[in-house]
């Protein structure tokens, strides 16, 4: 706790003890509701303002809104977002701490030797690799995306470039390395992610495949790839208000769906965007059943929308994948960090599920339950593409 | 009395209302709890008299209506009114979030198992009153969530939980803690210069409610500006800052009024130094509260009942 006594002004002794008979005033004391609704920042700001009021002079009610108050944890996901202002001094001393760091980082690696003549064998040589330089520099990045891979710590990241390739079929090159991948994946849920990692890379760069520059992507890089997905979705969190579990640390320069520059056309060993820290999103459920998302460690919090109607009660979140069960059997599915959602629809039997959705467990991408309000259990072990019920 | 505003606020509302407390009600999902559109909109009514003045315009009361949490609202009074069903979603929404609520006020597992227990026993209702259950669920009103509700009556209980302890405490247990034998806690005996005390509470009458909200939480109560800014939704800095420049203008101001009533620059300076000298200590016994004075709420139940 941060305890500036020692450096901060003190109050005149006279001042406390008048403070201090002014604050046993007796009189009528709001009731509960009222108590929390102001510790929640639901009160409008008449009935606020008469609170602050009362409780300027009631230590007994003080007490109790600090008592009411629940802990760190639990308040932000409680309290609606703060206004948050990009003047305010925390963002301007974490901003002046990052932009250093990228300072340095830029100084570093403007002073390294561009031209990289290190080829490993079985490395697999693109012709697509300029592109996606050009894309990470220059192409325009949709602002909710350039603050998601803001929160991956996935600074759009540049291929090692290398003239005089191989053939510059970079087609083929790509299926290549979509059916290493397919190989490499362990469940099914993977290879999809995969062949839509790879068809992105294909849609991205399609138009811009004649060129002749070439970039290395060895096969030990797709593995670790590869391996760096199935490391994320080991790591599904269950249960209600978490935070989404951390990138994996081979995930930093760009993850699967990422929505920046794809990992296939990284150079993972010379980019320093690596340094970035990785700051992954707080995810929580309001008391009325709003989906929010945090920043920066939940000093803020903002509102993701995902459908109108819904009120949601559990969510389990890991990197991007997240999960939301509410009301009426209201389920839906983000892969990409809450952009986009799918109502997943669980049926069993021919029923479908329309109870409140209570609990939602995810311990890895495909196996996944979830709790309704009258004690069933609907298990899916195909990342939600069937369902049963216990 | 809220009968009156009942009856005045059904009185006078109007198609417009009605159409919102239909709506409403849809919301509310009471019908699953068998809480009738009727129920519902004597409950919604209640709220509306015990909150705004029979004469409040629509847009209050539209404005009130809407800002209620209507599904835990009709959740919490269906399970006042003994709702098998309500009961289940209510223990599986809160049951747990009862206990963890209990150990963090409390801090110690059995004290807050005890505590949880006991709001349980109230919130089921086990006293009868003509016959029927007397449900705390029932005060529940939807002005916040029926957790942070929760929350505020587990402190309250565990507050009140606290004095009565305190009062009962052995004599064996005071001798081992030494209070037997404390010194006698003196009232400071320095007189006050009256010029000092009106510079005083003319200084403290010119702050607004949320500055001696800040003061009296960090000096008198000896909050952590982190539990602060919690409370008024601001970061801790901002509390730090405003702690600071309120400590430093409210001792300019006194002096600033001690020369308008003639008092030079050192006798005011000295003024403020010579006076109460264990008030700090006094404020802290004072959180003990071993006067017999009443939790707000049984002041409330006496004041509306």
């Amino acid at each position: 706790m941060l305890r500036l006594q020692l450096t901060m002004a003190d109050l005149p002794k006279i001042a406390m003890q008048r403070l201090h008979e002014k604050s046993t005033a007796g009189g009528m004391h709001p009731d509960p509701n009222l108590i929390s609704a102001l510790v929640e920042n639901s009160l409008p700001g008449e009935a606020r303002a008469q609170m602050v009021q009362h409780l300027a002079q009631c230590a007994d009610c003080r007490e109790l809104v600090f008592l009411s108050s629940p802990d760190q944890a639990a308040t932000l996901p409680a309290t609606a977002p703060a206004p948050s202002s990009w003047l305010a001094w925390p963002v301007l001393r974490w901003g002046a701490a990052v932009a250093a760091v990228v300072v340095v980082v830029a100084a570093v690696s403007l002073h390294r030797p561009t031209a990289r003549s290190f080829t490993p064998s079985g490395a697999i040589q693109m012709t697509d690799a300029p592109i996606a330089k050009e894309k990470a520099a220059s192409a325009p990045v949709p602002e909710e995306k350039q603050e998601l891979a803001a929160v991956a710590g996935a600074a759009p990241a540049r291929p090692a470039v290398k003239n005089g390739g191989l053939a510059n079929d970079g087609g083929q090159r790509l299926d290549q390395l979509k059916k290493q991948s397919s190989r490499v994946a362990a469940s099914p849920m993977l290879a999809q992610k995969s062949q839509a990692w790879g068809g992105k890379v294909a849609d991205d760069h399609r138009d811009e495949l004649a060129k002749t520059q070439t970039v290395e992507v060895t096969a030990a890089q797709v593995q670790a790839t590869v391996e760096s997905a199935s490391t994320e979705t080991s790591q599904m969190v269950p249960g209600r208000a978490k935070d989404a579990a951390a990138e994996p640390a081979s995930n930093m320069g760009g993850g699967i769906g990422g929505g920046v520059a794809p990992r296939l056309t990284a150079a993972p060993r010379a980019r320093p965007a690596m340094l970035v820290p990785v700051v992954a999103p707080r995810w929580t459920l309001t008391s009325d059943g709003t989906l929010q998302r945090s920043l920066d460690f939940g000093r803020s919090w903002q509102t993701i929308p995902v459908a109108s109607q819904a009120s949601f009660h559990a969510l389990a979140a890991s990197g991007k994948d997240i999960w939301v069960g509410g009301s009426k059997g209201a389920l839906y599915h983000s892969t990409d960090a809450g952009q986009d959602w799918t109502q997943v629809q669980p049926v069993a039997a021919g029923q479908s599920l329309a109870d409140d959705i209570i609990g939602v467990e995810f311990p890895d991408a495909l196996h996944g339950q979830l709790t309704t309000s009258n004690k069933e259990t609907w298990i899916t072990e195909d990342g939600g593409q069937t369902w049963r019920k216990q | 009395m809220p009968d009156r505003g009942v009856q005045s606020v059904v009185a006078e509302r109007s198609a417009e209302l009605r159409a919102v407390l239909r709506d409403l009600y849809q919301k509310s999902r009471g019908a699953e709890f068998g809480l009738t559109v009727e129920g519902f909109e004597q409950v919604v009514q209640e709220v509306i008299a015990k909150y705004l003045p029979a004469n409040a315009p629509r847009s209050g009361v539209h404005d009130l209506c809407t800002s209620l949490r209507i599904e835990e609202l009709a959740l919490a009074r269906a399970c006042a009114a003994g709702h098998e069903r309500a009961w289940e979603v209510f223990l599986t929404r809160y049951r747990e979030k009862l206990y963890n609520i209990a150990g963090y006020i409390a801090k110690e597992s059995s004290a807050a198992r005890e505590l949880a227990d006991s709001i349980y026993a109230d919130l089921y209702g086990t006293n009868t009153r003509e016959g029927k259950r007397n449900s705390k669920l029932a005060s529940y009103t939807g002005r916040g969530s029926l957790e942070g509700w929760l929350r505020t009556v587990m402190a309250q209980e565990f507050v009140n939980r606290y004095r009565r302890q305190r009062r009962t405490v052995s004599l064996d247990e005071e001798s081992e803690e030494g209070t037997q034998f404390a010194a006698p806690n003196l009232e400071p005996a320095v007189a006050v210069d009256p010029r000092v005390e009106t510079a005083t509470d003319q200084a403290l009458a010119e702050l607004s409610s949320e500055d001696k909200f800040v003061l009296a939480s960090y000096f008198l109560d000896s909050r952590t500006l982190a539990e602060i800014a919690r409370a008024l939704h601001v970061h801790e800095s901002t509390i730090s800052r405003k702690v600071d420049k309120l400590a430093k203008s409210l001792r300019k101001r006194i002096l600033s009024g001690l020369a308008k009533q003639g008092m030079s620059r050192r006798q005011a300076e000295e003024a403020l130094e010579v006076d109460v000298r264990d008030l700090r200590v006094n404020l802290r016994s004072r959180l003990v509260q071993e006067t017999a004075s009443p939790a707000f709420s049984e002041k409330k139940a006496e004041g509306s009942g």
